[in-house]
Parts: C-alpha cells; structure tokens; sequence
C-alpha cells in the first residue's frame, strides 16, 4: 500500500500551531505522525482529548430534526437552516475557534445580514485582553522573540501542559534561542495559578492565589515595582518579591496567561490589571504578555474582529454600532436570542448550565465533526471535514502570525467554510 | 472591457505628457494603442488624467497595527481600500515585513480592496553577522537575501539597522558596526538585488556611504535635523541615491518608530527581533525643524529622484496627502506654516504625476506601472483639476477624483465607487535561482521550518512576479 509522507504540516490542535509535523498516510488513514503532542494524536486519529484510545464518533450525513434527528441531503439541511435563521429576530453564530479564518468571516458575514451575534468562544477572556489594551497599551512579539531572547517566563492562570503542551518545548522554557544558548538552564520560570499543577517541578516560584483574585497579587506586583508600600498583601508576599525582583532585572520577560483569569466573573479586572502590570514592567526592562490559546484559531477569531469591526468585543449587529455594548461577552443576555448556529464548539459541554438551559430552548444548528454533548438538542446537524487535517485553511498563532493550514486525508464532507458560505448565499438572496 | 478615455489632458512624466489632450484606449487589463470597437466610451473633456497613484510607503499592514484598530488609531482595510481609491491611488508598498511576519503583511494586504500591494523585506543581520563583516560572503549572501525576497514575495530589500547591536552585553563580540555593512550592501550586485531601501535614521546621515545609485533612502524628512543633515540627503542624491520625502502634516497621527524617536502618547510595542523593539504611540510632531526642511527638500530639488511620502501615518497619514499636494502647489497654500521662508516653486501637475506615479513605479520596478503609454496597467486617476484650478480647491479635488480606472475595471465614476472589489494583485520580486537552500541561513533562529516561511498564495491572492 503506497505511503504518503507530509511534512512540516501544521497541527491544528492548540494556539501553538506547531509547524514541525510529519504524518505519513495510507489508505486516506494516517498510518504514523512525528513531532506531535497528545492533542496533535487525538487531532489526527480522530480520538477523544482525554482517552486517546477511544475513537470520537463521527457525525456522518447530514441530519434535521423531524420527531428525532434524522439523516437527510445536503440540500436539504441547508434549506432548513436557511429558513430557522430568516424566522430568527436576533440569532447567535458562536464558536468558530476551530475554523479556519475564512470560515470565521463568512460567519460574520451571516451575523451582519441577520443583524444578529456573533462572538468567538473564549471572548470572555479574551475581548478584556485586547479591551484592556486601550489604557495599558500592547506589548507582543511574535514566539520566536521569545524563544530568543527571553530569561523570565511567566505563566499566569494556566497550565501549557495540558492546554498547548509543546508550547514549553518549543517556545519559552526548554528550545535554545539566540541569546539564550542553554536552553532552560538561561531561563527562569514563575507560575500562578490555584492550585499547583506540572509547573511547579520547573518553576523558581510557585504563587498561589484565591480564585478570580488573581489582581490582588498584580496589584502588589505593581506597588513593589513602583517601591511603594505591600504591608496589606495577605498571601505569599516572599514569592512575591522574589518574582518582582527578576522580572525587574531580567533583560527580557514574557508572560502567558490564560482562562484561569476568568474565574469567578473577574476577567476583566484580572486582565486589566495584568496589562497594567506589563505597561509598569516595561519602564524597566521589556516584557511581552501573549494569551495561551487552547483552541487553534481563537485569534484569528479576535484579528478578525478587529480588522473589521475595529473593536474586539463580540459583535452584536441588532444595534448600528455593532461594538458599542462594550462587553466581554454576550452569553449573559443569552435570553435575548431566538436562534442559533454553533460551529466547531460544543455549549452543552462548555457553558454553565443556566446558559446551556436557556439554548435548550431555542432552535440550534450545528457544523461539527463530532457527536457531541449538543449534537442531540439540534434541529439540524452538518457534518463537516475537521479544518486542518481534511480541509485547508488559514489560522493564527498565538502571537498573531497566520498559517496555512494544509489537508492530508481527502473527505466527502465540505468544509466548515462552504456549508456557512452556502447558508449564507441563501441568506443573501433573501436579504 | 474595451474603453476609451475621450478628451482629457494627459500627465505622465515618462512619456513627455504635460497636459496634451489625448484619448485613451483600454482593452481588459492594459492601455492599448486603439481598439476596433469600444464598448464604453468616457467623456472626460478638460479633467486631468494621469495614472494610478503609487505609494512607496505607507504602513498600512505593518504586524501589530491590527491592534491599534482596537483603540481607534487607524483604518480599516476597506477604509484604507477606499480612501486611497478616491485620492486616484491603485497601488501601496508595505514598508516593514519580516520574514516572520511575512504572511501577516500579505494576509492584510490581501484584505484591503481595490489596491494593488507590495512590501519591502526587512531582514535581520543578526542571521548573517558573521556573512557581513567582510565582503568574503558578498555572493552568499547575494543568493540568500534574493531568495529571501522571493520567498517573502517582497518586491525589494529593506535594511532597518545597518549595524548588529545585541541588547545583552554578553553578546558584544557579535556587534557589527554601521560602517562595515554599509561598506557590505554597498558592494552588492545590481543585477541580484537592483537597489537596497534603507531605513533612515538620524545616525546614518552622519555616515560616509560608498556607491549610493544602490540606496533608497526612506522618508528622509523624518531625520533632517538641521542644514547640515539637509545637506547630506543632497548630497545623497548627487551620488545617485534616490528618496522618499518623509513630509508632514502637524496633527496628531499614529507613530511608528524607535523608543529614542517616540512621543506622544504610547500605544504599544512590537518586538521584531531588531536591536529595539518598534513603538506605537500617539501624538503631534514636536516642534523641530525636520518638517521645514522636508518641504524644504520638496520645493528645492530637481525632482527625477525623489518619491512622495509622509512615512503614513507616522508624519501624516495617507488621507492628508491632498493637502499636502496643495501645499506643494501653490505658495499661497503654505504661507502660514512656517516662520522661516520656503524655496519659491510651485509644482505643476507633471511634477505632481512625477513624484507620485513615475519615480515611486521606477524604485519599485514595475516598468507597466506609473505611466499612461501603450502597454501599461490601465490604472487611471481622472481629477476635475487643472493648472488653474484655484488654491484653495485643489486639497478637495485631489480627494475625490472623478473617475477611477483598475486594472481596466471602473472603480469611481462620477466621484462615487461603484465597483469596490477589481481584480487585485501583489506585485513581487522574483528570483532566477531555483535552489531554495542558500536562504536557509537567514532562518537558523525562526520558530518555523523553512519551507513553512514561504508566503504561499494563499494569502498572496493573485501574484505578479517581477
């Protein structure tokens, strides 16, 4: 049986977008894959994150809800997809960080011509990043800088080990860089999270924190950079200092943070505060701050809303100025919304139940591979090629780099991205 | 489509136009002598036409300018498509791309309509410290920056550091200083890399240059400190560099520079890997002399090498540049700008057509650009302008020309765009060497396997090899 080797294939797995994957096929079935982490296996062999044993079931034609969800044409299901968007006043488009980015504008495209939502999973954290960029201004590089020229790595309210697991490797601790020679032996890392995880054997400090008061210690960190007065600090304040006194010295800093600055509904003064904590570092030395990605497109996502709204903020396009609400997130007036279309994400699984409750009532269409914990509660269902793997695409890094992302399995389905330009086709002649 | 441009008064530099009234032909993409038939004939009796304008430097796709969109400090792609559109613009160059960020500038470029692209590589020396000591490596690293370009799809070499300076003392026996790699780039060949755009920062106008016919001096107006400095640009251009001017606007715009050269309010910073990381910040010009003397440099100098630019939008933006063609055509307009007084010359549209078609097609390259004769891109600007169109009407003319011609395709017509998406392309330099493998030097430290530094087409769109 021929064999086709690929490399340098981009995973599309995690935010890291590793480019150094070589996968060999036979019989359209990846036979062997290098350079790959345990995401990037699940990724390629179609197998659930956490078991990598067990195959993820397939979603293989496309369904409409009659009594149940029965399997019906193409056509068929793009027809009553149409027809619950047109009957919608204000419908959700939601997910699409597993997308590629042309997918993610036709998305907004559909949300634009509803005159509905449109907010990219992962907006709650991330908008406030971005948001939060107005006062503090933004500091980034892209990973390579990192790799480079970084002695201070900070990872803040995440874990790279489970959400990008070769981002240690590849880009901050462990790779030789060109003023760091040594690898990890020229590298300090600090950690702040909850609870220890895999980080504290590598990190010089580990600094926990009460969950959601993660600004507290930003605060402190602050206060000490500026040499003012800590005495009301009731934590780790020796962790602390000593955190403080690297970073301060270092030449070069990145820190990486992640959803763990979500917690407890304190994102945007976690962040805020982060960002704030960056801009003071930065009057000393130069310290980069990059979020962690755990699904492979969320960035391409919040470029893409900048790019055409000019805000990162999800969209909300009932209202003429699609970015004036200002919020994180949308979910929280999820009641307002009669309708949805889920690409790539599963809500049931994801979201808290009083948000997952009120999708129960409401129409839902969904594009994804996978049978998923939303899959049931759908009217209808597209199957689709996974992004990446059996159809091309473009994603950003977690440093706002684009790539493009190649396909090795050949499939039947059609991508994300022609189901949602064919509904919206369809829209656009109703319109 | 076959067109014809009935009546108007031609001004193209390179074919001897100054004003003549003439016919254009159009077939599909080109000018053509005549066609048979015409499918749509334009009357554009007493308007002046010249050819699409093209902006040698504009940061319109620079990595991280995304993120000031954010907080409101500059356009969108379809405002930059647009905008330039009715200024009689149908091509921008992308000063500042890496090889990094390769992909990101074309990815952008890509999304803003109407214009055609292109962007100049900044490569880092770092890669090639111990290639450009001496000039032992000159061919190596011939091959390897060419190629470099290629892969990039960059339509030119751009150095923003002549030196390698590491920030981290312990590295200071890897430094090499400005005057071994002017010496180096100096020395390089014409037919591999036809001419080195530098980065022009206030040191290197104290610096003696060798062999400048290789240089293009970027946005020199930024750095003119003094005579003397203004002085040395003229000397420059004696030698047979040529320039972009670097003119100013003095209102707020969006900065782009090094921390020394900052002010204003900080917006951000990007770190690309060069000596200093590159600042965003907000703010007026401070007062100084650099903007009289880029006016200065305008109205004094014969104008066969000097490109129009405000390095946009660090000293004006794009959109201002109407004002400052009124400024640079009637003496009247700029009475109030200064205390000191300016050379007395007033530009005719020709001189115009010059500094914004001829010169800025000629460093790029694009032999069919920039001009109006028989096989150029049919990139047409028709302006309700003419010698004596008054002063103070001229900065609205120039902001919304009449007609707009892409590619063949009509994008304005009668001051409103009625077809925002022509056919767009990114014009790149390529390469006769066919082995990929001497470029691979300049990728040692990347993050990404060389063959992924590629810029596929994918974010290219349709591509133009030069």
């Amino acid at each position: 049986m021929a064999e086709t080797l690929y490399e340098s294939v981009i995973c599309p797995s995690c935010g890291c977008l590793c480019d150094d994957i070589d996968v060999v096929v036979a019989d359209n079935k990846v036979k062997s894959i290098r350079n790959v982490c345990q995401w990037g296996i699940n990724k390629f062999f179609f197998t659930k994150k956490f078991t990598s044993t067990v195959k993820r079931g397939r979603v293989e034609r496309p369904m409409v809800r009659e009594n149940n969800l029965v399997e019906t044409d193409y056509e068929t299901a793009v027809s009553r997809a149409v027809d619950i968007l047109k009957r919608s006043r204000k419908p959700l488009v939601y997910g699409l960080t597993n997308s590629g980015y042309y997918a993610q504008n036709v998305a907004l495209d559909i949300a634009r011509v509803l005159k509905g939502w449109f907010e990219p999973r992962k907006a709650v954290l991330l908008s406030p990043y971005y948001s939060a960029m107005e006062n503090s201004g933004f500091y980034i590089a892209p990973l390579d800088e990192v790799r480079n020229s970084a002695d201070v790595i900070v990872y803040w309210g995440c874990n790279p080990v489970h959400s990008t697991p070769k981002h240690l490797a590849r880009y901050s601790l462990y790779p030789r860089g060109r003023c760091k020679e040594r690898g990890n032996l020229d590298r300090v890392v600090f950690t702040v999270d909850v609870a220890e995880n895999e980080l504290v054997r590598m990190s010089r400090k580990y600094l926990l924190v009460e969950p959601g008061a993660d600004f507290i210690a930003m605060e402190t960190m602050i206060k000490l950079l500026r040499n003012e007065k800590v005495e009301d600090y009731e934590g780790d304040i020796a962790a602390i200092q000593d955190m403080v006194q690297y970073m301060a010295r270092s030449a070069y800093g990145a820190i990486f943070f992640g959803l763990g600055l979500s917690r407890n509904g304190n994102a945007v003064r976690n962040v805020e505060t982060l960002m704030a904590l960056v801009k003071e570092l930065n009057r000393k030395t130069r310290f980069v701050i990059i979020p962690l990605y755990d699904d492979f497109n969320t960035n391409g996502a919040m470029q893409l809303l900048l790019r055409e709204l000019g805000s990162p903020v999800p969209a909300d396009f009932s209202c003429d100025h699609p970015a004036d609400h200002g919020m994180p997130t949308l979910l929280e007036n999820l009641h307002e919304i009669d309708a949805a279309l889920v690409v790539g994400e599963d809500p049931f699984w994801s979201m808290p139940s009083e948000q997952s409750d009120l999708l129960k009532k409401i129409p839902i269409i969904l594009i994804d591979p996978f049978w998923t914990r939303t899959t049931n509660k759908c009217q209808v269902v597209f199957p689709t090629a996974i992004t990446g793997v059996e159809a091309e695409g473009i994603a950003y890094r977690m440093d706002g780099l684009p790539l493009k992302l190649r396909k090795v399995l050949e499939t039947d389905y059609p991508s994300d991205e022609v189901i949602l330009d064919d509904i919206y086709q369809r829209l656009s002649e109703s319109f | 489509m076959k067109i014809r441009i009935q009546g108007g008064r031609l001004y193209d530099p390179k074919n001897n136009l100054n004003g003549e009234e003439g016919d254009i032909f159009i077939e599909g993409e080109q000018i053509v002598d005549r066609t048979s038939t015409v499918d749509r004939t334009i009357n554009v009796s007493g308007r002046a036409i010249m050819a699409g304008g093209i902006d040698i430097h504009s940061h319109v796709a620079t990595y991280g300018l995304n993120l000031t969109r954010g907080i409101k400090c500059f356009y969108s792609p379809t405002e930059i498509g647009r905008i330039y559109a009715k200024m009689g613009y149908t091509h921008v160059n992308e000063p500042f791309m890496t090889q990094l960020t390769a992909n990101y500038v074309h990815h952008e470029l890509s999304s803003i309509p109407i214009l055609d692209t292109s962007s100049f590589l900044v490569v880092n020396l770092m890669d090639i410290e111990e290639k450009i000591r001496s000039t032992k490596h000159l061919e190596e690293v011939e091959k390897a920056l060419s190629l470099a370009v290629a892969r990039a799809k960059a339509i030119g070499l751009k150095i923003y550091e002549p030196f390698v300076k590491y920030a981290q003392r312990k590295f200071i026996m890897r430094n090499v200083r400005e005057k071994k790699v002017l010496k180096f780039f100096s020395s390089i060949s014409k037919e591999r890399i036809p001419r080195v755009i530098m980065h022009t920062y206030p040191k290197l106008l104290k610096r003696e240059i060798e062999n400048l016919g290789t240089y293009h001096f970027s946005h020199v107006g930024s750095v003119m400190d003094s005579e003397k400095d203004y002085e040395k640009v003229l000397t420059y251009m004696d030698g047979g560099a040529s320039v972009d001017l670097g003119l100013f606007d003095f209102e707020e715009n969006l900065k782009i520079s090094t921390p020394k050269q900052t002010y204003g309010e900080i917006c951000g910073s990007v770190d690309m890997g060069l000596s200093e990381p590159i600042i965003f910040s907000r703010g007026k010009t401070p007062e100084g002399e650099a903007p009289f003397l880029a006016l200065k440099l305008a109205l004094s100098e014969p104008l066969k090498r000097i490109s129009f630019s405000t390095d946009s939008p660090v000293n004006a933006s794009f959109q201002a540049y109407p004002k400052i063609f009124s400024w640079l055509m009637r003496a009247e307009n700029r009475d109030n700008l200064f205390e000191k007084e300016l050379p007395y010359f007033e530009y005719s549209l020709m001189d115009i057509a010059r500094i914004t078609r001829q010169n800025p097609a000629d460093i790029l390259g694009l032999d069919n650009k920039g001009h109006l004769g028989v096989g150029a891109e049919a990139d047409i600007a028709i302006y309700d302008i003419d010698e004596d169109t008054r002063a103070d009407e001229l900065k609205d003319r120039f902001s919304d020309c009449a007609y707009l011609i892409k590619g063949g395709d009509i994008v304005i017509e009668d001051h409103e765009i009625v077809n925002d998406r022509p056919q767009k392309k990114t014009y790149y330099r390529g390469t006769e060497l066919t082995d990929d493998e001497p470029a691979r030097i300049l990728t040692r430290y990347s993050t990404f396997r060389f063959e992924n530094l590629k810029v596929d087409q994918v974010f290219t769109g349709k591509e133009v090899k030069l």
